[in-house]
């Protein structure tokens, strides 16, 4: 999560970035099924550029499960304490597919922007 | 340590105020012994590495959970369809699902349900119609620029208005309640000799007519034909 270089500051703007983008990639990892907090963070971690600790993460489920996004349910765990599972609702299902395009176009904008600066 | 952490974070949010809160809270402490159980035991640097300082924590989960995020023009959809009808079995417990009963933004009357299957009045659409508000009289913006006071004031309106109501029907029904029944028999005080006195005195004389039969009145005795 550290930068090479540039201090705490291109953490901090690199962090605001990431945290538009979190809420969708959550999204669409639980499009491929129910997935508790600990393993979310393990899936996002996965992608370099998404790594986010759980003091982000599990505040952003809590928005998502109150706007109605994800529903939840307790399961056994094999090693430890119950889990919490969120699943997405149907409300969920059509904000990923919102937030998807919306996504796709702000992508093909920013890569035209700055690959025009490059030249 | 969790239960110390979780408790900072509650005292930093002054106590939790919402189920939310309090739901967000229960989920933290089961966060922090999952957390635990991987191997960090009651590693306070750890933990505050992970999930940052109960301030941090407090200030995250305060913004997630701020009612600024729920946007009133864009209530929750259905949960599910059956056969065309929409189905929710969530429940009014979410602000975007009770938004749907008042969206003046969207001008469909009926919308999904809050609870069970079929439809529920959109009132925001009806109240546009009928021309009592216009659709963005309500939006973010136009919130946003009334004091917190006069929305507490107006929220409290409804129930005051009901007790007014209450208070009024009461007031109007009062007359109207039959009188205190009377037994026939001699009141407690009277003595024997008034008693023989009303038995023996006539009834009051009607202004010539014959007696209205009332539901009872006597009915008058059958002649031999």
């Amino acid at each position: 999560m550290a930068s090479e270089s540039g201090g705490g500051s291109r953490d901090e703007r690199v962090a605001q970035l990431r945290k538009g983008v979190l809420e969708l990639a959550i999204l669409a990892i639980l499009r491929d099924g129910p997935s508790y907090g600990g393993e979310i963070v393990a899936r996002l971690a996965a992608h370099e550029g998404l790594v986010a600790h759980r003091g982000t993460v599990y505040p952003l489920l809590a928005r998502l499960h109150k706007a109605g996004a994800l529903s939840t349910s307790w399961s056994e765990s094999p090693v430890g304490p119950p889990r919490k599972y969120y699943t997405l609702t149907p409300a969920g299902k059509a904000s990923l597919r919102g937030l998807r395009s919306a996504w796709a176009q702000l992508n093909d904008a920013m890569t035209a922007l700055l690959e025009g600066e490059d030249r | 340590m969790s239960e110390d952490y979780v408790r900072q974070v509650r005292k930093v949010l002054g106590g939790a105020a919402t189920p939310e809160e309090a739901e967000a809270l229960a989920d933290l402490g089961a966060a922090l012994a999952e957390f635990r159980g991987e191997g960090h035991g009651s590693d306070d640097e750890a933990v505050r590495a992970e999930f940052g300082t109960p301030q941090q924590y407090a200030a995250r989960l305060r913004e997630a959970l701020a009612p600024a995020d729920v946007d009133p023009g864009e209530p929750a959809p259905a949960q599910g369809r059956v056969l065309g009808v929409p189905v929710d079995l969530r429940g009014p417990r979410s602000a975007a699902v009770r938004a749907r009963v008042w969206n003046p933004a969207d001008p469909a009357v009926w919308a999904p349900r809050l609870f069970g299957a079929g439809w529920t009045l959109n009132l925001g659409a009806l109240a546009v119609r009928l021309r009592l508000i216009r659709p963005d009289d309500a939006d973010a913006e136009v919130l946003e620029q009334i004091p917190p006071c006069v929305l507490r004031l107006a929220a409290a309106a409804p129930a005051a208005v009901t007790a007014l109501g209450v208070g009024g029907v009461v007031a109007l029904a009062g007359p109207v309640c039959p009188p205190t029944y009377r037994p026939p028999g001699p009141s407690p005080g009277a003595s024997n000799a008034a008693v023989a006195r009303r038995r023996r005195s006539p009834p009051p004389a009607c202004s010539g007519s014959a007696p209205r039969r009332g539901r009872f009145a006597p009915r008058p005795a059958k002649t031999a034909s």
